[in-house]
């Protein structure tokens, strides 16, 4: 027996009441299986979004024990628990029980043109845009994405600004910007530039919620690159990026006053001194003379063998 | 209620809604299409197709090779015209995806690859790995975002075809969010709802794929066409069903039985595996039933076989069947064999359409799945159905497009909407009888499942429908349990129900009806194919006092009737 504890939203008292439930546990059961079983037999109203159950349609993406799953593709049993806690999707206003409004996710989409952009003449050709299997594997996990929002719950930029545009988003802008057919990837990378590229905290909790290992933080990083070398160093983010490297490079040991000054300016670095006092005080001063470290010589080998890969 | 007006409203959001709805919006930026589906559009059951999707594009394959075996495929029930301007147009929805973004895989010299695919004696199936539903579906639903003129409705529920004077007028549909009923009023109505096999307890079918916009347009009076045509996928997974690709096969997999034999020799000798649907899946199950079947807890099994296949090929060509079989029951087919049955898995039959699209009943079309032109006659072969989605969603959107440019609105009677909102709020959501939807249901899966599966017969086909028959009185008096308005997803089973029993009849009937074999049905007690009694379409109509069958023609053109071996 399994004890499932479904934290449900309740659409008119706007409040999340927990319900318990005892299921039958047998191997190959999946989550969703437990949940159909309490929908079936034991408690009618229970409502969550299911549909394939064979992880393709992302409907059914919920959150375990605090993990980010899809309850179809979880084995029961593989929680390796007697109890096991399912809420609801984070980031994502609250319909009812374990159904979040997806509006706000889907919306996303319409902003990032997911769909080649080919000249008017360059559509009307009756032959294929040619692609070799290499260029097609550059981008191939990028399209495998299901749309569950299983990221966009997970990540924290989104719990502090709901204007970002979420993981999923920004992962399939990566997806067109490299996929050799498309005539777009410049103004595809100066557009997310514009428009919160640089506000993603690089904290891969995404990387970690994806059920189908689409890896959409380290898709948003080479980004992130792509729009260093089309776009050029102008957002805070990107500055920052490249002053952590050129301050790595040159002392072998991050030295924070000058990382600030070059990701803000002289400027920001002095709208900081009552902070830089706060900490002198408290025993870590922050001071622009670095001495590098013994054998900065090998770190900078380092940069050498790698610069330009 | 509220009224939403729109020059064509599709129902359903899957390859075929999709495609018609960017083909009517290409027509004319002034034409205001609707989307509505019960279900986010990338949710839909076409994403779970694998295979592949059929074109002629190459050397050495010819239009009349595609339409002869689509032909021969059908058991000669397909309608030749249809079949002969389908394989004309499949290549240049190939290339317009392609265009639009689609991910095909490649040849080594960079153009779209095509592979082997049972029945087909060219390879021509255009694949993309072993996902080309959802690869399809994801381009598709990227693309329509470009066009100001399509508006999607996600999450809602259309529960009737409003059909006035004589042609389809509207339809009134629930707003799953706030559970209020809503009509919509249009110049052309395009059903796109998909196939009925949720009527089966094991099914390839997502769980929302419930057949619900056959239903709307039988009880609006159109026929369903070839509805005891029922393809049984030779490969589901065991215990729940899920689809493991033709594709399978075609890259090298065998079937193999408890002694260890490639049984398929004694079936079907030249194409082995790769026979036509109807052929393997009655060759297993004449293996299960004569014992040489494998034993499991959930029932008996055939082996699929890949480990010959090697690593490398499995990852890259059937790299999703190895991860859900991995997911679902802890086997690395790269090592040991899948577990597999026969399983419900499309509907040859459908709305009747005419070669258009267009249905007997005017200003309503219909496309892909839920439509039946006839395409597959009386068996499809795979890839056909991704091919048809595009093709027929493609014109059933320029149709309707035509259409609307010289029409006018017409006015929605007040009293049906009234009359419909009594029928879900007060009969269906407000019923106090005893009981319950989801007994209901399970007991019509097995109906299904035990008396009109791969071999039938008159007298377990005579109980079904007396069965299924006691059932639709039962449903009078059920009970949903959710009572809330918001997103009730209880209501919506309910009514998902009452369309299920309605298509388990109408299947159950038409195979009764039908005595003789051909394709996917199979008549124990009249095992051969009669060309002089039956070379026609069953067709169903609704009326009062229950279905009323009649007949319809099969066209031919270029190819008469003959023995259909493989």
């Amino acid at each position: 027996m399994v004890t499932l504890n479904v934290v449900r939203y309740d659409s008119e008292k706007k409040q999340y009441v927990t319900s318990t439930y005892k299921v039958p546990a047998k191997k190959g059961m999946t989550l969703l299986d437990a949940l159909l079983y309490i929908r079936d037999n034991l408690d009618g109203t229970l409502t969550m979004r299911h549909s394939c159950r064979m992880g393709l349609c992302g409907s059914c993406a919920v959150i375990a024990n605090n993990k980010h799953v899809l309850a179809c593709y979880t084995q029961l049993l593989d929680l390796s628990t007697d109890t096991i806690t399912v809420t609801p999707l984070q980031n994502l206003p609250m319909i009812k029980d374990l159904v979040p409004d997806l509006k706000p996710f889907f919306d996303r989409y319409k902003l990032v043109k997911p769909y080649l952009i080919r000249p008017e003449e360059d559509l009307r050709k009756d032959t294929e845009f040619l692609q070799s299997p290499e260029e097609l594997s550059r981008y191939w996990d990028l399209t495998l994405c299901i749309k569950c929002a299983l990221c966009y719950s997970a990540c924290p930029v989104l719990k502090a600004d709901k204007d970002f545009y979420g993981p999923a988003a920004i992962a399939t802008i990566h997806r067109f910007a490299i996929d050799s057919r498309d005539k777009a990837t410049k103004s595809r990378v100066e557009e997310i530039t514009r428009n919160g590229l640089w506000w993603c905290a690089r904290c891969y909790l995404c990387v970690e919620a994806c059920p189908k290992f689409i890896k959409p933080g380290e898709a948003i990083t080479d980004l992130k690159v792509l729009s260093c070398r089309e776009v050029g160093v102008l957002e805070r983010g990107a500055k920052h990026a490249v002053a952590f490297k050129q301050n790595i490079e040159k002392y072998g040991i991050l030295n924070e006053a000058n990382l600030i000054k070059d990701t803000v300016g002289i400027g920001g670095l002095l709208k900081l001194l009552p902070l830089g006092l706060k900490m002198a005080i408290k025993g870590k001063p922050l001071t622009p003379f670095q001495k590098p470290i013994p054998k900065i010589e090998e770190i900078r080998r380092i940069y050498e063998e790698t610069r330009g890969s | 209620m509220e009224v939403h007006t729109h020059d064509i409203v599709i129902v359903g959001a899957g390859l075929a809604g999709l495609r018609a709805a960017i083909a009517a919006a290409e027509i004319s930026k002034n034409i205001e299409i609707a989307v509505i589906s019960k279900v986010y559009p990338t949710r839909s059951h076409s994403v779970c197709a694998q295979g592949g999707t059929a074109a002629v594009m190459r050397e050495g394959d010819s239009y009349d090779l595609h339409a002869w075996d689509t032909v021969k495929g059908s058991d000669f029930l397909a309608d030749q015209d249809v079949v002969e301007f389908f394989v004309k147009r499949s290549s240049e929805e190939i290339i317009r995806l392609e265009h639009w973004g689609m991910p095909w895989s490649r040849t080594p010299d960079g153009k779209i690859a095509q592979r082997p695919f049972g029945g087909h004696s060219f390879p021509r199936s255009c694949f993309s790995a072993d996902l080309v539903g959802f690869q399809e579906m994801h381009t598709l639903y990227g693309r329509a975002l470009a066009y100001d003129n399509i508006k999607f409705y996600d999450e809602w529920y259309v529960t009737s075809l409003i059909a006035e004077e004589g042609r389809a007028k509207g339809l009134t549909a629930i707003e799953l969010k706030t559970g209020t009923m809503n009509a919509f009023r249009a110049k052309a109505i395009i059903m796109a709802t998909g196939g009925a096999c949720r009527i089966y307890r094991f099914t390839t079918y997502s769980y929302t794929a419930t057949g619900d916009g056959m239903v709307l347009a039988y009880r609006a009076g159109v026929p369903l066409e070839d509805m005891e045509f029922v393809q049984f996928h030779p490969t589901g997974l065991v215990p729940s069903g899920v689809l493991i690709s033709e594709a399978a096969r075609g890259e090298g997999g065998y079937l193999i039985n408890r002694k260890g034999e490639r049984f398929m020799e004694r079936y079907a000798k030249k194409m082995m595996e790769l026979a036509p649907r109807d052929i393997v899946a009655r060759a297993e199950m004449t293996e299960i039933m004569e014992g040489r079947g494998f034993e499991g807890p959930s029932g008996p099994y055939i082996a699929l076989d890949l480990t010959h296949l090697g690593k490398e090929k499995i990852n890259e060509r059937l790299p999703y069947i190895r991860e859900v079989t991995q997911r679902l029951l802890g086997i690395d087919p790269v090592h040991e064999p899948i577990p597999i049955a026969p399983a419900a898995h499309y509907s040859m039959g459908g709305i009747r359409v005419n070669i258009k699209t267009a249905t007997p009943l005017p200003y309503l079309f219909a496309a892909g799945e839920c439509s039946c032109l006839s395409l597959h006659g009386a068996n499809r072969l795979g890839t056909n159905s991704t091919a048809e989605c595009l093709v027929f969603g493609a014109v059933a959107g320029e149709e309707a497009a035509k259409l609307a440019l010289t029409s006018e609105f017409p006015d929605l009677p007040k009293d049906r909407l009234v009359e419909e909102e009594k029928r879900v709020f007060d009969q269906i959501l407000g019923n106090e009888g005893g009981e319950r939807i989801s007994e209901i249901r399970m007991q019509m899966m097995n109906v299904m499942n035990e008396k009109v599966w791969i071999f039938r017969d008159e007298k377990r086909l005579t109980e079904a429908v007396k069965e299924i028959r006691a059932l639709k009185e039962k449903f009078k008096r059920a009970k949903v349990e959710d009572s809330s308005k918001v997103f009730n997803l209880g209501l919506i089973n309910a009514l998902e129900l009452d369309s299920m029993l309605e298509l388990a009849e109408v299947t159950a009937l038409s195979a009764l009806n039908r005595r003789e074999s051909r394709g996917a049905h199979f008549r124990v007690d009249y095992p051969q194919r009669d060309d002089a009694n039956w070379l026609k379409h069953t067709l169903v109509y609704y009326t009062v006092d229950g279905p009323r069958i009649d007949y319809a023609p099969v066209t031919i053109t270029k190819w008469q009737p003959t023995e259909r071996k493989y």
